[in-house]
């Protein structure tokens, strides 16, 4: 085939091309314009040849006020800024749409730059998309704030009158105001009860807000995690003794002082401790163990004989406010703030947590990490 | 057995450790009124302030300095009461009380006359 045939076939291809295909000057006058693009403009060929871009395909200022004219001069004067160029063009009705541009810089024979080539692809819907889920993000974003300091201020609000209640019923209860009946007894131990647990709740609810905010603080010491350990069962002890459970703990030589949260750590490890209570039954088991993990960090399992964990509930372990099932939550009660909460405080520190269970009625073991070296 | 003054604009929180301080055997005064306290405190000279941190009209903190200011006031010890619960919470709520103790609203009343008195023994 002869160069002339060549450039003939080239020039078909290019005229026919799906893709918008032009080419201007270096004062922005258009030079050609290939079919896509008359289809897509809404323009003649004679219409728009020998036309600036700007105020044809190009609007002065597009959408957000930016300066279009000036892009097209600098484009210009600095063609290699923009070979790959996204922008906003305007169609001959003055709708606005999404270009991106491919813009390649043709030299005359003195090697001065004479034309510029640019290839574009509509990419209208991609921007839309775009923005739409950028207001989506911000929206979310700023309605998340907005929840975070609600809970905030609301869980003090609610402290207040809460604060009376379990101060008030404490006071009847130590024999403040005279001798109580059994009846009148019993009931102030369920005011004080639901009174405190309301508090927990109210607590946790704060401290997960602060966690997901990014306000949540570590206040990192050193302290003696064994004795942390051990001390933790004695918080259960009674209740185990009452309902047959054995206690039983396995802490590797040599673990010792760590640096850590101690508050947060003592609220993960009763946590799970107060778990694995609420979901054995009489007559089962409770231990917790904890090892080196390598030397940069060290693992705490709690572990029971407890009714286990089904496969089809186990990415609800760590959700917030899901306890399993309702059959559940109904004979085990707890906020369901536990479990995400203590997650949250584990990853805080570096750390991370998981479980293993063999199933429905095979028990469970609640694990974390803690690093050695935090902060 | 001490003499305490106690600031809170919450009557029920007035009526409540009143009521808990008094069967302790301490003499309580109470106001709930930020300015009629810092009068009563210049007037009956309490061994300790239990003072609101955060009353609708008026900061604990304000309250504070202007018992500080006075000569009759100056040297009695304050106590902030809060119904903020953690260290980091009471720093973020109010960074003026650097130095100063609180004690906690929602703390147990056994607890709570533990700390009143730990702070009576202290101070003398």
């Amino acid at each position: 085939m002869s160069g002339n045939g060549l450039k003939i076939e080239y020039s078909e291809l290019v005229e026919n091309a799906n893709s918008i295909i032009l080419r201007m000057d270096m004062k922005g006058n258009v030079t050609y314009f290939n079919r896509h693009a008359r289809e897509f403009f809404g323009y003649k060929l004679e219409e728009i040849l020998g036309k600036n871009v700007v105020g044809t395909i190009v609007a002065p200022t597009d959408t957000s006020g930016r300066d279009l004219k000036a892009m097209i001069d600098d484009m210009a004067l600095h063609p290699s800024s923009y070979v790959n160029n996204e922008n906003e063009n305007m169609l001959r009705g003055g709708a606005r749409v999404w270009i991106a541009w491919t813009n390649k810089t043709i030299l005359d024979e003195d090697g001065r730059a004479k034309e510029i080539l640019c290839i574009g692809n509509n990419i209208t819907r991609l921007k839309q998309a775009e923005e739409e889920i950028l207001k989506a993000k911000e929206a979310a974003e700023s309605a998340n704030k907005a929840k975070s300091s609600f809970l905030a201020n609301m869980s003090h609000e609610l402290r207040t009158p809460l604060n009376a209640i379990i101060g008030f019923s404490e006071l009847m209860k130590e024999d403040g105001v005279g001798r109580l009946n059994e009846k009148q007894e019993e009931y102030i131990d369920y005011i004080h009860e639901s009174g405190k647990h309301l508090l927990s709740l109210i607590n946790d609810i704060l401290d997960l807000s602060k966690v997901e905010s990014g306000k949540m603080v570590l206040e990192l010491g050193k302290f003696d995690l064994k004795a942390l350990l051990e001390k933790s069962l004695v918080f259960v002890k009674e209740k185990a003794a009452k309902h047959g459970i054995a206690l039983s703990t396995d802490i590797e030589e040599g673990i010792g002082a760590v640096k850590a949260d101690e508050r947060k750590v003592k609220q993960v490890v009763f946590n799970l401790l107060s778990n694995s209570m609420k979901f054995t039954p009489d007559g089962g088991k409770i231990g917790i163990n904890a090892r080196k993990a390598g030397d940069k960090e060290i693992s705490v399992c709690v572990w029971d004989t407890g009714i286990g964990i089904d496969e089809k509930d186990r990415s609800k372990v760590f959700s917030e406010f899901e306890q399993i099932d309702s059959e559940y939550s109904r004979k085990y009660a707890g906020t369901g703030l536990g479990m995400p909460l203590s997650k949250k405080f584990v990853e805080l520190h570096g750390g991370k947590m998981w479980f293993e269970s063999e199933g429905k009625g095979k028990g469970a073991r609640f694990c974390f990490t803690l690093p050695l070296n935090v902060g | 057995m001490a003499k305490i003054l106690m600031i809170d604009d919450d009557a029920m929180v007035l009526k409540l450790y009143s009521e808990v301080l008094s069967k302790e055997g301490h003499e309580v005064l109470s106001s709930n009124d930020a300015r009629k306290g810092l009068a009563m405190a210049a007037e009956k000279a309490p061994d300790l302030i239990l003072l609101d941190i955060m009353m609708p009209d008026v900061e604990g903190a304000q309250v504070h300095e202007s018992l500080k200011l006075n000569d009759k006031t100056k040297g009695i010890p304050v106590v902030f009461l809060t119904a903020l619960v953690t260290d980091e919470e009471v720093a973020a709520a109010d960074g003026k009380i650097g130095g100063i103790g609180y004690i906690s609203k929602s703390t147990p009343n056994k607890k709570f006359i533990e700390q009143v008195n730990d702070i009576l023994a202290k101070k003398k």
